[in-house]
């Protein structure tokens, strides 16, 4: 087994969507940003989070990082409309469906099924959270986040969306897996200013494998500023992360898998909407520490198989 | 980053521009997420030219951030990678008549579904000790692990790599070449 019988398997390798300047360009905009500071700085954040903001309220794919390739050489005649994952928008009609002949998707993971209706369980999670962040929050003002918006719909302070989307198959053996989770969000206010919480549940389809792993010592991955793993009480694979966003604001987050397969990820940050806007910090850290964060991802409700 | 560094990475950048985004694919097997895979890692690279430029491998350093790029955004909540399908139940779903027999042969062919059904990481050991050519020791600085669990890794992702390719195979009367088999 050799790199040949790799490149081989690869088969057709399609034009590059990589724009090698709108990289440059965006990492000396982003230099510059980070020498000049000051009001101007606020002006031109507050563009960004604008711009950006319309593109966070679709969720699904996060493409504030990803923002930086060239969509434009390889963008195909005809279009859907922009889907809710934020992906760019395909032919309609090119590809087979996922599983018919012809489909590059496999068929899904055999997972554990989530028992229940999908309704029945968002409304129970939702419970479940609201219980654990009062315990955490007693005083806090708990409201809706302006990026908690799925399929069109606005979402609640702590309301579970399902997100729950086969897989997609783009042809020529490219294929997007498939999805299956509830997430909640909710913008937190308090006196020492705005925050925000979120809070994922999924299901591991390897529990060793799935714990989140921390950056090797070398700053590949600059932004983490701390991380540390450890085990629960319970037998949980947790990781404990603090994360220093673009625009100075900051992120503490959980990520916990639980015995029974579920997997759990609790984060908050310093920014009442979301720090992947890259707006300047409300407050001087998020409204949740570690432990917090921890005692409500650790909460017995909080899980896909009661 | 002054003009002169920036022309290097440029050029560092274009000519591994190939090789990056097949070894993008090999992780993430879409070629949409690969090509932000790249866009992500190339971004990373120029935010930190000057300490690549003091790495003993430059290429092992780039493939660093690619790996641990993908394995940050499988960790997203909102973007969710699942372990498609256990390769070792190919072999077994061919002899039910599930897998068409052409497919079944195609050993080349299958080497990516059964790729994307190692775990991630195994995966990444794999394509980078297989597909990049780094060494045991680059890899494990690389995941952050030691040398034994890149060996143990290798070993148990080669296994189930051969052990369905053959399995295929022989289902279908053929070897890993391709030939009949007497």
């Amino acid at each position: 087994m050799d790199r040949q019988l790799f490149d081989e398997a690869i088969g057709h390798v399609p034009v590059s969507t990589v724009d090698v300047d709108a990289v440059i360009a965006r990492q000396r905009r982003a230099a510059r940003l980070r020498r000049v500071g000051g009001p101007g700085l606020v002006a031109v954040l507050a563009v960004v989070v604008v711009t950006v903001g319309v593109a966070l309220v679709v969720p699904g794919r996060d493409r504030s990082t990803a923002g930086n390739t060239s969509g434009g050489t390889g963008s195909p005649p005809a279009t859907s409309p922009a889907d809710e994952s934020g992906r760019e928008p395909l032919p309609t009609g090119a590809y087979p469906p996922p599983g018919a002949p012809g489909s590059a998707c496999e068929p899904p993971a055999d997972l554990p099924a989530i028992p229940g209706d999908p309704a029945d369980i968002a409304g129970r999670l939702r419970l479940a959270l609201e219980a654990a962040v009062r315990a955490q929050l007693p005083d806090a003002q708990l409201s809706a986040s302006p990026v908690h918006q799925y399929q069109g719909r606005h979402y609640g302070a702590l309301e579970f969306m399902h997100v729950d989307e086969a897989s997609r198959d783009y042809g020529n053996g490219s294929c997007q897996a498939g999805e299956d989770y509830y997430l909640a969000r909710a913008t937190i206010t308090d006196a020492n200013g705005g925050g925000n919480l979120l809070a994922y549940l999924g299901r591991a389809a390897d529990a060793t494998d799935a714990q989140m792993q921390c950056s090797a010592p070398g700053a590949v991955r600059p932004e983490e500023t701390f991380c540390e793993q450890r085990t629960g009480p319970g037998g949980e694979a947790i990781t404990v992360t603090t994360l220093v966003l673009e625009g100075g604001s900051s992120m503490h987050r959980v990520d916990v898998v639980k015995p029974d397969a579920t997997m759990v990820t609790v984060s908050s940050e310093n920014v009442s909407s979301s720090g992947k806007a890259g707006g300047p910090a409300e407050r001087p850290a998020p409204p949740l520490t570690h432990g917090q964060l921890l005692a409500i991802a650790l909460t017995p409700a909080l899980t896909l198989f009661p | 980053m002054r003009r002169s560094e920036e022309a290097a990475f440029r050029e560092y950048v274009t000519a591994r521009m190939d090789r990056l985004r097949r070894t993008a694919y090999l992780y993430c097997r879409d070629w949409h997420t690969a090509d932000d895979l790249v866009a992500i890692t190339i971004g990373k690279l120029y935010r930190n030219w000057s300490r690549a430029g003091q790495a003993a491998n430059l290429d092992a350093y780039t493939q660093r951030v690619l790996v641990r790029s993908w394995l940050d955004e499988r960790r997203r909540p909102w973007r969710r990678e699942e372990t498609l399908e256990d390769p070792r139940d190919v072999p077994a779903r061919a002899a039910q008549g599930a897998v068409p027999a052409e497919e079944a042969v195609l050993g080349r062919a299958q080497l990516l579904p059964l790729l994307a059904g190692l775990p991630p990481r195994r995966r990444a050991v794999i394509v980078l000790r297989l597909y990049c050519d780094l060494s045991v020791e680059e890899i494990a600085e690389i995941l952050g692990c030691t040398a034994g669990t890149v060996k143990s890794q290798t070993a148990r992702g080669l296994d189930t790599l051969r052990a369905s390719i053959a399995g295929d195979a022989r289902l279908a009367g053929r070897n890993l070449d391709g030939q009949a088999t007497v």
